[in-house]
This record gives structure tokens, C-alpha cells and sequence, in this order.
């Protein structure tokens, strides 16, 4: 090529490059060359942008460009709401400030509290009370159990979760708390006003059925006094006169809690055999036993009531049983929390709730509950021995109307007579 | 021929670079005038990205990096797909808006939606929409004047379940067969009852009933029942959404509810293409806007027609709107777009058009909507149509559409057409 023509070819690339730097200027000075399909064939093929500039592009978009003006924090805390449900397990999320502070007071201390002294259960209009504590405020203000609490201070809650209308009822010392409560059977709604007070809970509380022979204990949680509990109500029903018949332990509605507590109840059935084997991500195993001696010797047949609301410990605790032939389940199938979480502290008081470690059953079976995108129940839980859909008006406990409980008495008196 | 002085030649030189340059640059701009403000507005955070110090009190990036980074390593499985982290985040961010025209779409979701603005519809054949009540609209414009921490002005998030209800149906299509119209709102799928507000709205109702003695006790009892197994079987809208519009060949039951009265049928899926354009009909031609109509509008007004029939549209394609105005009518404004922000509207103009404007007559009803129904009342604005039928449905919502590197995406409502001229925004000396 002759002097002339490297000169023009020279000019036409400078032309050419300016023209491209004119009509792409402003992506380069936006850093996000990806943006204009345009400038990306112009410069190179497809480059793809990192995960985390994708989120930083889409949050700038929504806060310049949305139509209604949005909180920066709230939609940043959306999108790690977002990020950390990705991944499909319910245990593992995002708190954002507020919550994280009231998980960390439930883990920490939940044997104390300033409340009204009742178990409340998630229901689709309110919560339902489960058990009102003997001698508690709410026991003498009149609470009963079955009751569906409609309204907290005048407001509805409905479709509200539960954690949040706990945290509604329970407050300072010396203060009250108004509740509109609808009864089965009755007319307008009943008005409470409870004066709050210090509750110890009681997590294991037992009483013998009718003229049944059969002990019926309850068990909420598994706390630290729980084993201490426990122990009491099953001594007292051992030394009944005539002895105990069978025994139904109620876990429905028991959301957990520690391990250890589970290891030490379960050491009264059955010794030194493997609880559950723990797998963390590093591929660590660990197999927790029962203790070597510790049984109580129980003779008579065993029946472990269950629901959805059963988890973790709880799970635990009716899924060894069942493995070791010592119970039957009844009920129905189990939350599915199977694993341990740690609970991360993050910049600004939000926290991360991820699942670290996975419990299988002596079974070996892994019974992690999954949930689609829209946190619906797809798979896990442990499956009763015996499914018995809970009619919708029974009362937890509660002989004549509770059908799962009834299911279990007539299990044990089946096998009695045989 | 004698040469020029190389000074020239170098400034001719420098000047065709510097030339080229804007060249480049005007060209830019000039696309993008027909495309969504939104574009522009894209650039300018760009700029604001750098030349403004980052607010340390919210260092979003780092958040997620650190954040995703913490899963990595503590998650007990193995966590690999980041753009599912990055996807995550960003559906959770658009669903906090709780707005039925942002949506997030997963990739199959995101992939219809785009093959439905070419007028090609998948599953039985009907675009749906989140329908909300007065009370709801009411509630949700509550929430726009409180602070975000004052508890009680959060809605009832049981009661602003919106309605799935039919917007648009393809015409030959499985559903137009099985007799679905727009505006049918759908109740049950496969058995499964589609979750909405209004038991929560008429258990108040009942118990005020019973308070007053209009309603036994037995029938609170009775309500719970059926509340409980309701919600046994019950599906979310969403879901409702992904059954009825994806898919091509399983068949689905429908239950669904016009005027009062309770439908059902059981439709197959499969894939229906539909034109912009249909056969004339009564002298009217039915016509959509989707992606590539304004080719077909074009063809339309050079054989002379003028009536065209609006009803029945999906929400189309919103780049199409221009398109079709600048065949119709002169370069001018068209009405305005206004935000919830507080800024002010700004107009929404057509920069190029036909110097001899044509005077169509557009049939509309309530099923008029998104594209066709902005189209409609920006020409009936200028003058250049009269509008045929009842009122329009009033969805006005300007959207942006915007894909994520593993096929997601989402769409972001920007603004609201207004079929205003906004006089006030005409600056001083501007006349």
C-alpha cells in the first residue's frame, strides 16, 4: 500500500473510532458498556456482566426509575430477602434489623418473658390459643383454650404471622394488652383486657386421661428446663395407682429448640443408641447417642402425637421412636426442619440465618421440608404412622372434640387388647 | 490539482474526527428518541454513578457481594449459580413494590412474555392481569403518603391478594374456543382455588352479621370450615398465572366467573400466533399492536382503511405506540407522562410524523388497553379519531422491560400515560 493510502486508512480508523466513542460515550462514562445491545456488538462479543453489578443495575433502576419514590433501605433489604430465598430453604434468610433482634431474644432467653402466660398457634384468621398457662394472667382474665384471638389493640391480625402478633401481645411490665377473641359458639366477640406479666413457661406438663389409664404429657419445646419437666410429669404418671396403661406424648405444635434436650428425653427410652448424624458442609459427621443408662423402663405402648407445626427437635425426638420400633406416630406429617442454622451478624444490624448442617434420622432418611418459589410445601416432614387430618373443631387436648388424640387412645387400647 | 496546505489539511482532519465523533453521538441520541425514556434516563444514573461519592451509610454492592460470599462458604450445600443469587435478589426487590405491573419473570415466564408482544400466545391462550379493587387501590394509595415504619399504614397484606382476571384472549386460540371473554375472572384451577381477598372481607362481614343478629353463631363455625379447606387446596394467583399462560400441551380445568354466574371448562394448551391485523369485519379491521404492528398500520392506511377495531388487545408492545402515531398524525405532543415522585409530567411527544394526518375511527371497549389503549387516546387527544364504545380499561402504566444474564427479567412500571397536554411544563420563553 503506498504513503497516501496508509494515510487515508489511518483517517478512516480515526473516524470510525471517534464515531464509535461519540455514540457510546455515555455507556463508558456509565461503566456499563452492557447496556445498549448497540455498543456491545460495536466493541466486543457479549461480555457478561457480574452477579453483583447485575443487583447494583437493577437496584439503581428501581430507585431512579420506578414511579413511586422507594426507600433505599427497605429495597436493599428486599433484594437480600430475595438473594438468600433463592436458594429454596425456609431456614435460610435475610433478617433485616428488627427481626434479627427479636430472633436473637428468642434463642437467648424465651423461659422469661413479659406476656400474657398463653401458647398461641398460627390460624388463617388470627392466632388460636393452644394452652393457657395455670395461674397465669391470661388464665385469670378469662383466656381459654381454643380461642381465636381476631384483634390486638384494636387491630386485626389476620393473615399476620404468628411471631408478629406474639410480639403484639407481649410487652413492658405493669402495662395491659386488649384482645377481641371469637369463641366457637358464641356471638359477638369476647373483649379482654389482660394485665401483662413475668411468664415462666411451662414447656412439659402431664395428666391422665379420663379413666383411661393412658398418660397424656405435652411437650412445647425443647428448652433447658424441659428435661427437668419432663422427667416430673412422666415419674408422676408412672406411679399412678394400677399403672400406666400407654402413654401419648403431644409434639404437635413443637417448633424445637435444643438438641441436648432431645438426647436427654430420648435416653428414657431406649440407651446408647445414635440419635442423628449431623453433616456439616466441610463433610464433618457427628452421631449423638443416648446415654448408657438412663431408661425408665417404660413397658406400655407409646404413641407420639404430631402436625405440621412439629419441627427440628421435636422431629427428632418422634422420628428416633419411630426408627427403634418404641412408638407409634399419629397425626400428621412433620415441619421438616432437619438442619442447624447460624445466625451471621451483618453490617448495620441486619442478620443471615443460613442452614449449616443437615440431621438424618437413625433411618438414614433426610426429611428436609422443600418449598417452590412461593414458599408453598412441596416435599418433607416425617409421615405419621397413622394420618389423621385434625377436624377442624378440635380443641388441642382437649378428649371429646380432639381426634388425633383420640386416634392415639384407641391405638394403645387396640394394642392392649391384644 | 495543486495540493492543499497541510494546516488545512490537518484541521480538515481534526475537524472530520471531531465531526465523526458527534456524528456518532447525535445519531445516538436520535435513536433513542423513538425508544423508552427510560434508556436515557439509564445513561444519566451512569453519569450520576460517577461523578457523585457514594453514600457510605448504603453501600448496596458490597452488601451483596458480602452477603452471597457468607453463603458460599457457610451454606451446607455447595452454592454455584450466582446469577441465581444476583435473580433472587432481584425478584425480591421487585416484589417489594407489590405492584402488579412490575413483575419479575423467571426465564420461561420472562421468555413468553416477550413471544407475547409478538402476538404469539402460549398454554390456552389469554394474557391475565392483577386486577385490584377500589378498597385495594384505596389501601395501596394509603401507603404512598405514610412513613415506611408506621405499622398501621401498612395494608393488610391478607386483604391486597389482587384478582386473576382475563385481560385479552387469542382469537382462534383454546380458550377463545371454550367461550373465556376478557374480563372473566378466573376462581379455580384444576380444582385448586386461586387465593383472594375477600374472605378475610367476608368473615367481617359475617361476624358483623352475627353481632347483629342477621347470622347464627353456627355460621362462623361453619365459615372457618371452609376457610380451612379452602386454603388445603388452594393456589397463589401467580402460580394460577404460570398454569393457565405456559405450557403446550397439558390440558387444564378452568373455573371462572362473568356477571356473577360461574363457568367452567377443561382446555388444552398449545401454541397460538396471532397477526396484528385481522380480515375486515364490518368495515372494521381488528388490529393490535404488537411487536412489528406498525409495519401492518402502515400497509392498512395505504389500502384506506380508517376504521380500526381495538377491543380484545393485549397489553402489546409500548415502542409500537409511537410507531403507529407517526403514521397517523403530525410530529407533535400527544399528552403527557406523570410519576408518583413528585416531579413534574413531562410530555410525551412524536418527533417525527405525517404532514396529512388521517381521521380513523377506533372501536374501544373496557378490553382496550396498555399500547392500543394509549394509541387510541393520545389520536382522540389531537383530534385525529373518534373513539367508538365504551370507556377504555384505564391500564396507562408505562413499563420498562429489562433481561437478566440468565434469562430472567422483569418489567418496572415508570410512569402513567395521561391523555393531557401538560401546559405547565413549558418553560419560560417557550411559547
Amino acid at each position: 500500500m503506498t504513503n497516501s493510502g496508509w494515510k487515508a486508512g489511518a483517517l478512516i480508523g480515526l473516524l470510525v473510532g471517534s464515531f464509535g466513542v461519540g455514540y457510546g460515550w455515555r455507556d463508558l462514562a456509565a461503566g456499563t458498556l452492557g447496556s445498549s445491545p448497540d455498543v456491545q456488538r460495536l466493541l466486543s462479543p457479549k461480555r457478561k456482566p457480574t452477579p453483583t453489578q447485575v443487583f447494583k443495575a437493577t437496584f439503581n433502576d428501581i430507585l431512579t426509575n420506578y414511579y413511586r419514590k422507594v426507600d433505599p433501605v427497605e429495597l436493599k433489604y428486599a433484594g437480600m430477602e430475595g438473594l438468600m430465598g433463592s436458594l429454596g430453604d425456609p431456614h435460610t434468610m435475610f433478617m433485616e434489623p428488627v427481626l434479627a433482634d427479636v430472633f436473637s431474644q428468642e434463642t437467648k432467653g424465651t423461659r422469661n418473658f413479659v406476656g400474657v402466660g398463653a401458647r398461641l398457634a398460627p390460624d388463617p384468621l388470627g392466632a388460636k390459643v393452644r394452652t393457657v398457662f395455670r395461674d397465669g394472667p391470661a388464665e385469670k382474665a378469662g383466656l381459654k383454650n381454643g380461642d381465636l384471638i381476631t384483634t390486638v389493640e384494636g387491630k386485626q391480625v389476620a393473615g399476620k404471622e404468628i411471631e408478629s402478633i406474639v410480639s403484639m401481645i407481649r410487652g413492658k411490665e405493669g402495662t395491659s394488652v386488649r384482645l377481641e377473641v371469637m369463641r366457637p359458639k358464641r356471638a359477638t366477640p369476647v373483649q379482654l383486657v389482660i394485665p401483662r406479666g413475668t411468664i415462666i413457661a411451662p414447656t412439659a406438663e402431664g395428666e391422665l386421661l379420663g379413666d383411661t389409664g393412658i398418660g397424656y404429657i405435652t411437650v412445647s419445646s425443647f428448652s433447658e428446663p424441659t428435661t427437668e419437666q419432663f422427667d416430673k410429669a412422666l415419674n408422676e404418671l408412672m406411679t399412678v395407682p394400677g399403672g400406666l396403661k400407654g402413654l401419648i406424648i403431644d409434639m404437635r405444635g413443637n417448633p424445637g429448640g435444643l438438641l441436648q434436650t432431645a438426647v436427654e428425653m430420648l435416653s428414657r427410652f431406649c440407651e446408647d443408641k445414635v440419635v442423628v448424624t449431623m453433616k456439616a458442609r466441610s463433610g464433618r459427621e457427628e452421631s449423638p447417642r443416648t446415654f448408657t443408662n438412663g431408661s425408665v423402663g417404660l413397658k406400655c405402648p407409646i404413641v407420639v402425637l404430631v402436625n405440621e407445626n412439629s419441627a427440628s427437635a421435636a422431629e427428632i425426638f418422634a422420628g428416633v421412636l419411630r426408627d427403634y420400633k418404641l412408638a407409634t406416630l399419629v397425626g400428621e406429617h412433620t415441619y421438616g426442619k432437619a438442619s442447624v442454622q447460624n445466625v451471621f451478624n451483618l453490617v448495620g444490624g441486619s442478620g443471615a440465618k443460613i442452614t449449616v448442617a443437615r440431621y438424618y434420622l437413625p433411618g438414614g432418611e433426610d426429611i428436609s421440608r422443600r418449598v417452590d418459589e412461593d414458599g408453598q410445601y412441596i416435599s418433607g416432614g416425617l409421615p405419621p404412622d397413622v394420618k389423621v387430618p385434625l377436624d377442624p373443631k378440635a380443641v388441642l387436648g382437649e378428649l371429646e372434640s380432639d381426634n388425633q388424640l383420640q386416634k392415639a387412645v384407641s391405638i394403645i387400647q387396640s394394642k392392649l387388647a391384644k | 490539482m495543486q495540493q492543499p496546505p497541510k494546516s488545512l489539511l490537518a484541521s480538515g482532519v481534526v475537524l472530520s474526527v471531531l465531526a465523526a465523533g458527534l456524528a456518532g453521538a447525535i445519531i445516538r441520541e436520535n435513536r433513542e428518541q423513538g425508544s423508552s425514556v427510560v434508556e436515557r434516563q439509564q445513561a444519566q444514573i451512569g453519569r450520576m454513578l460517577v461523578s457523585n461519592a457514594k453514600d457510605p451509610e448504603i453501600p448496596e454492592s458490597e452488601f451483596f457481594y458480602e452477603l452471597s460470599k457468607l453463603l458460599k462458604e457457610n451454606y451446607v450445600d455447595p452454592v454455584t449459580d450466582d446469577d441465581k443469587l444476583a435473580s433472587g435478589a432481584a425478584r425480591g426487590m421487585i416484589g417489594s413494590l407489590s405492584d402488579g405491573n412490575s413483575l419479575f419473570m423467571n426465564p420461561a415466564q420472562f421468555k413468553a412474555f416477550r413471544n407475547l408482544q409478538k402476538g404469539q400466545f402460549e398454554g390456552i391462550g389469554i394474557e391475565t392481569i392483577y386486577w385490584f379493587s377500589e378498597t385495594q387501590l384505596d389501601q395501596l394509595g394509603q401507603r404512598d403518603k405514610k412513613k415506611p415504619d408506621d405499622e398501621q399504614a401498612l395494608p393488610d397484606p391478607t386483604a391486597m391478594v389482587p384478582q386473576l382476571r382475563v385481560s385479552a384472549v387469542a382469537p382462534g386460540g383454546p380458550a377463545a374456543e371454550a367461550g373465556i371473554q376478557p374480563g372473566d375472572r378466573l376462581l379455580y384451577i384444576d380444582n385448586k382455588w386461586i387465593i383472594a381477598s375477600e374472605l378475610v372481607a367476608e368473615l367481617r362481614d359475617l361476624q358483623k352479621k352475627v353481632a347483629d343478629k342477621k347470622a347464627t353463631p353456627d355460621a362462623l363455625d361453619e365459615f372457618r370450615i371452609k376457610v380451612r379447606d379452602k386454603l388445603k387446596t388452594s393456589i397463589t394467583p401467580a402460580r394460577a398465572r404460570d398454569v393457565l399462560t405456559l405450557g403446550t400441551t397439558s390440558s387444564v380445568k378452568v373455573v371462572y366467573e362473568r356477571r356473577g354466574k360461574q363457568l367452567s371448562a377443561t382446555i388444552k394448551k398449545r401454541v397460538v400466533r396471532v397477526q396484528p391485523a385481522g380480515e375486515p369485519k364490518d368495515g372494521a379491521v381488528a388490529f393490535r399492536l404488537f411487536t412489528g404492528s406498525s409495519a401492518k398500520l402502515s400497509r392498512l392506511l395505504a389500502q384506506g382503511v380508517t376504521k380500526l377495531d381495538l377491543r380484545n388487545g393485549t397489553r402489546g408492545d409500548l415502542e409500537e405506540v409511537r410507531k403507529c402515531l407517526s403514521l397517523v398524525g403530525p410530529s407533535s405532543a400527544y399528552g403527557s407522562i406523570g410519576t408518583k415522585r413528585g416531579s413534574a409530567t413531562r410530555p410525551f411527544t412524536i418527533a417525527t410524523g405525517v404532514r396529512s394526518s388521517k381521521q380513523l375511527e377506533l372501536i374501544v371497549d373496557e378490553s382496550t388497553r396498555g399500547a392500543a389503549e394509549i394509541f387510541a387516546l393520545a389520536l382522540k387527544l389531537k383530534g385525529l379519531a373518534k373513539l367508538t364504545g365504551p370507556k377504555t380499561a384505564g391500564d396507562l402504566t408505562i413499563f420498562s422491560i429489562r433481561e437478566l444474564p440468565d434469562g430472567s427479567g422483569y418489567t418496572l412500571s415508570t410512569g402513567i400515560y395521561r391523555p393531557l397536554l401538560a401546559s405547565t411544563t413549558k418553560r419560560e420563553g417557550q411559547k
